[in-house]
């Protein structure tokens, strides 16, 4: 499935087909709930025509029956919409943070070393997570706290590893 | 910002807020129809108009509104996707343009960054408005 991306005021890059309003909703995830709230709405509107055309108290209790099942569908609809749109949203989150892990914090390592926490402010290698699979800059934000092996520039490029995109050692 | 930019840019929460005033105007219209009349017969189909519409008109405003949100975090979500796949391909960030943080964002990204400590600032985020 492909993903269009378009300019928006702001010089912001967003999502549009098949996202539905550039928002967290596919069309065929959209299409459900939406054709809930526009068949509710219209059961609403069925139901309040038959119901003025007759002053009889059986018919009019039946069209507003049939009133009450339009909203319900429709509010149906409504909160199917929110909920496929939160689900999106936290499923889109939850790649983002796994995918921010794989390629700043986990993935691959040169093997035999054991990371420690060292003083960072000394020395002159370039410095890797335990199982980094990019290489860093001293001070670079992405280390702080977490224990790291010393190796020359070389090493690291010739184990496979990568420059930081944020530090860019 | 101009009227018409704001209703192109902020269509659904405009929406949102003429959808709620529709259905408080429904529901209130529903009350005076049913209040002038102490026939059932005719009082019965206000309940439909201006009850069950109203109702409707109010749950399709909340639904505007919550959308809303969610797409502006869509958007956000996307920002940093972009530049994650820009950061896993060890290039310039040139077509995922994100925020301009302020040197305040900058501090508060460092704080969050190095040990989690975070005071959200009450300032709107940078492009939030767009």
């Amino acid at each position: 499935m492909t993903t269009a991306v378009s300019r928006r005021p702001g010089g912001r890059s967003v999502a549009t087909a098949p996202w539905v309003f550039n928002g967290p909703w596919q069309r065929r995830e959209a299409a459900w709930p939406a054709a809930r709230i526009v068949a509710g709405a219209a059961l609403i509107g069925i139901a309040w025509y038959g119901c003025s055309g007759t002053l009889g108290w059986e018919e009019q209790s039946t069209w507003i029956a049939v009133g009450a099942i339009g909203l319900i569908v429709a509010l149906s609809g409504v909160a199917g919409w929110i909920r496929v749109g939160l689900r999106n949203v936290r499923r889109l989150e939850r790649l983002l943070v796994g995918s921010a892990h794989e390629h700043l914090i986990g993935g691959r390592a040169i093997p035999g070393q054991d990371a420690q926490i060292i003083d960072i402010t000394t020395g002159r290698g370039v410095l890797i997570t335990a199982r980094g699979s990019t290489f860093h800059r001293r001070d670079c934000l992405l280390l702080a706290g977490k224990p790291v092996v010393e190796h020359g520039r070389d090493d690291a490029t010739r184990a496979g590893l990568s420059a930081c995109g944020m530090c860019v050692p | 910002m101009n009227i018409t930019a704001f209703f192109r840019t902020q269509w659904d929460r405009a929406g949102a807020w003429i959808c709620i005033a529709a259905g408080a105007v429904v529901l209130f219209a529903g009350w005076w129809g049913i209040s002038g009349t102490t026939e059932v017969g005719r009082q019965l189909p206000f309940i439909i108009s201006g009850g069950l519409f109203g109702v409707f008109l109010l749950g399709l405003g909340g639904m505007l509104w919550v959308s809303a949100d969610l797409r502006d975090e869509w958007r956000e979500l996307w920002a940093i996707r972009s530049a994650l796949a820009a950061i896993a391909n060890n290039r310039e960030s040139e077509h995922a343009p994100g925020p301009r943080l302020t040197q305040q964002e900058r501090n508060e990204a460092a704080a969050l960054l190095t040990d989690g400590t975070w005071t959200p600032s009450d300032r709107r985020p940078v492009g939030s408005e767009a």
